[in-house]
């Protein structure tokens, strides 16, 4: 393949891969506040390495490659957090990453999963994830102590995850 | 270790909030069991999808909003924040692409400047390019430079590249 298509490829490639690589950056780093920057780190090496990408082989599981030493980085760099689990148990979990449904997919399901748990249930999730408040803001928000919103966020994710393996099994019948 | 047990812990986990002792108890499990691993990227997997799907409606329905919440001021978009950064990063790819392949009138002009009168046939013999590839430019390395060099070497020209596109990443934004 010509070096210019080649260097034009693997953005187009990254853009495609974008919801797996970003998921797989959040489960081994869950401080939401650093996410966009390992991401966009990830974005610039994996470009860097444009010319070092074979075509037919598995460029997920390359951008995993780097995505990971990126945490790794950022978890020795400043401002890092405790939460970050250490090197070893990174990498064992790095070489059992599933085989993943289709991200697109899997992203509707979860829309339309979202009607399905309690108006309480589903505010505190959006208060979660939507508007990036953490438990003892949300606590205050509703009112509740902050064990109740960690319950709470715990039986919906249980609920939304129940839902989502559902319709997809039923997809797939 | 126990279902429940394991779920109170990775739920601790993707919230940011597991004690040390805990995340010792979660780590030893994660090594020592692969369905530890495998309920790992289930839960992850979900946090990945809410969050994205969280941060795509927060900043799809911002801008409709009344703010209703205390502390609403804090809300961090970060989903459109990736999106344009990720757009600012492509950009930059595809610019340096494009300035390094694109014919440009410069060159043009330099290839007819440099036409011999004399040329066999009429023909228009372009004069050797002596500008290294961006690719050369931006990876290039002495065979004695050590790999940490080349690393540094390469955060340099990225480094310059996005200064002279003024690319800012999205934490800065």
């Amino acid at each position: 393949m010509p070096e210019s298509d080649q260097i034009a490829l693997v953005p187009r490639l990254f853009i495609q891969n974008m919801v797996s690589v970003r998921g797989f950056v959040i489960a081994l780093m869950p401080d939401f506040s650093r996410v966009d920057d390992v991401v966009q780190e990830t974005f610039l090496t994996v470009t860097a390495k444009a010319n070092d990408f074979e075509t037919g082989t598995n460029f997920r599981s390359g951008a995993f490659s780097i995505a990971r030493f990126k945490v790794l980085e950022a978890a020795w760099g400043p401002g890092a957090k405790e939460v970050i689990l250490n090197t070893k148990v990174i990498e064992a979990l790095s070489a059992s990453v599933m085989e993943e449904p289709d991200s697109a997919m899997e992203l509707r399901v979860l829309g339309e999963c979202k009607d399905g748990p309690t108006r309480q249930a589903m505010r505190v999730i959006d208060l979660r994830y939507e508007q990036s408040h953490r438990q003892c803001e949300i606590a205050e928000i509703m009112g509740w102590t902050v064990n109740a919103v960690n319950v709470a966020l715990a039986r919906a994710r249980k609920a939304l995850r129940e839902c989502v393996d559902q319709k997809l099994r039923a997809q797939e019948s | 270790m126990d279902t429940p047990r394991l779920d109170h812990l990775l739920n601790s986990y993707l919230d940011g909030n597991l004690p040390p002792e805990e995340k010792h108890e979660l780590e030893g499990s994660l090594l020592a069991s692969p369905d530890a691993r495998r309920q790992f990227w289930r839960a992850a997997r979900l946090h990945g999808a809410l969050r994205l799907l969280g941060g795509q409606e927060s900043g799809a329905g911002a801008a409709q909003r009344e703010p209703d919440l205390p502390g609403k001021d804090k809300v961090i978009h970060v989903g459109r924040r990736f999106w344009i950064g990720a757009a600012a990063a492509a950009a930059i790819a595809l610019v340096a692409i494009a300035a390094e392949f694109w014919p440009s009138r410069n060159t043009a002009q330099g290839h007819l400047a440099g036409v011999e009168p004399n040329t066999p046939n009429g023909l228009v013999v372009p004069p050797e390019s002596t500008k290294p590839k961006l690719s050369e430019r931006l990876f290039s390395a002495s065979p004695h430079e050590s790999a940490s060099e080349r690393i540094a070497a390469s955060r340099n020209r990225l480094d310059q590249l996005r200064t002279k596109f003024h690319y800012q990443p999205a934490s800065r934004l």
